[in-house]
């Protein structure tokens, strides 16, 4: 059975989007995409249900009951309102656009956000693809000296050398978005950000970004918590 | 060498964007992420320099001129206005933008024809795998036996029960955007738009 938890009080945040969010998601500690979703919310004090389901259940529930709330199958699936939102990147820009925070103010700031967020997302297609491989054992390390390095050298040039971000600490400099959110997860989720951000070591603009993202007081508080669980 | 192509002649929507975009991408027929980019510069009049590298000359040129003009080394990569903008579906969102056109009106169309849009996304990068996959004999069969059939059933759901979809033929209704163009692209790339639309049998166009 999936278990469900009910994360933070209803704050004005859950009044703009109009109730409590239930997210459905893998019970992967607190990794993957759906996980973006999830640290978004706990930035911006925003109360949800945290249902999550394992991996041993996931399968004959995607068959008998995921496919009801979303016909391609995939997670999460946010349910708020009576609706059913699904694609992760595309529910963060939406809720940055009910919250009017958490993306850019002009065209040119919001298409370097995305084109940002993009990024992290092509990184996370070949690291899940690589890490959730059957030949793990060599296709991981690959990636790990290829494809990889390729994004995180790629980040920290498009970060030194961009006009918004390179003042940082975040990719529009000050100002805190969607899409740091979700590079930050990509890169822990790689294991780069944990022991003082190791892996991070020879890319200081990344280093920067994810120390100024668990810098933030409620993401801070989050990562205390016993709703943080690696 | 890149060949270059000069498509269509500048108007008012090129002096919105700033200027006359150059596109450059692979040169495989009118297919790839970067065939959305040309898409909608073709559907919104917007004329565009066409840059083409072939299969063979563009190892060379990902290491030396694309890296200069994008870290990741993939393209499409659009210059315009002295700006360089990289990532197929930020550009085609930003274009619809700053266009004020292509993306549909208020926040919960806008929200839907994104989440068509990164549903084919997650298609295209699944099809490209297989596609290009070393075993592409087997995998590619494979793919279209589950993968691809799939997502054309899913989709076709989507869009079937949507109450924004089914006020027209495109994602939004009566409103084409940029997910209609990236819907289209991965069904051509597919090959099924084409015959007659032989390969969408039973699907809701």
């Amino acid at each position: 059975m999936p278990t469900t938890q009910r994360a933070l009080s209803p704050s004005t945040g859950n009044d703009t989007l109009g109730g409590v969010p239930e997210i459905l998601y893998f019970d992967f500690q607190s990794r993957g995409r759906g996980q973006a979703v999830r640290l978004l919310l706990e930035d911006a004090q925003i109360a949800y249900d945290d249902t999550r389901y394992s991996f041993q259940e996931f399968p004959e529930w995607k068959e008998t009951g995921l496919v009801k709330l979303n016909p391609v199958k995939t997670v999460p699936v946010v349910k708020l309102n009576e609706k059913n939102l699904t694609q992760s990147y595309a529910i963060l820009r939406y809720f940055a656009k009910l919250l009017k925070s958490y993306d850019g103010k002009t065209p040119e700031e919001q298409f370097w956000v995305d084109a940002l967020c993009d990024i992290a997302s092509d990184w996370r297609t070949l690291f899940l693809q690589a890490f959730l491989n059957p030949n793990q054992q060599e296709t991981y390390p690959k990636h790990q000296q290829g494809d990889r390095k390729r994004f995180l050298e790629g980040l920290q040039v498009h970060l030194t050398s961009n006009d918004f971000s390179k003042a940082g600490p975040f990719i529009l400099g000050q100002a805190f978005t969607y899409a740091d959110i979700v590079l930050y997860q990509v890169a822990h989720d790689e294991n780069l950000t944990q022991e003082g951000g190791k892996g991070l070591q020879q890319y200081p603009r990344l280093k920067q970004l994810v120390d100024a993202v668990e810098a933030r007081p409620n993401i801070k508080a989050f990562m205390a918590s016993d709703r943080y669980r690696g | 060498m890149p060949t270059t192509t000069r498509c269509g002649t500048p108007s008012a929507a090129n002096s919105t964007l700033g200027g006359v975009p150059t596109i450059h991408y692979l040169d495989f027929a009118s297919r790839g992420r970067g065939q959305v980019v040309r898409l909608l510069c073709e559907d919104a009049g917007i004329a565009y320099d066409d840059v083409r590298y072939s299969f063979d000359e563009y190892p060379a040129y990902k290491e030396s001129k694309i890296a200069q003009l994008n870290p990741l080394g993939n393209v499409p990569v659009v210059e315009l206005g002295g700006r360089v903008l990289t990532q197929s579906y930020p550009i085609v969102r930003h274009w619809a933008r700053v266009l004020g056109r292509y993306e549909g009106e208020g926040e919960e169309e806008r929200y839907w024809v994104d989440v068509i849009c990164d549903a084919c996304a997650d298609w295209r990068t699944l099809f490209v795998q297989a596609f290009f996959s070393p075993s592409k004999d087997t995998a590619y069969p494979e793919h279209q036996r589950t993968t691809q059939q799939h997502y054309l059933t899913a989709i076709d759901k989507l869009l079937s029960s949507s109450p924004i979809s089914a006020k027209g033929p495109y994602v939004a209704g009566t409103t084409f955007t940029y997910a209609d163009m990236v819907l289209y692209q991965v069904l051509h790339d597919e090959g099924l738009t084409q015959d007659g639309r032989k390969g969408l049998g039973g699907i809701r166009g």
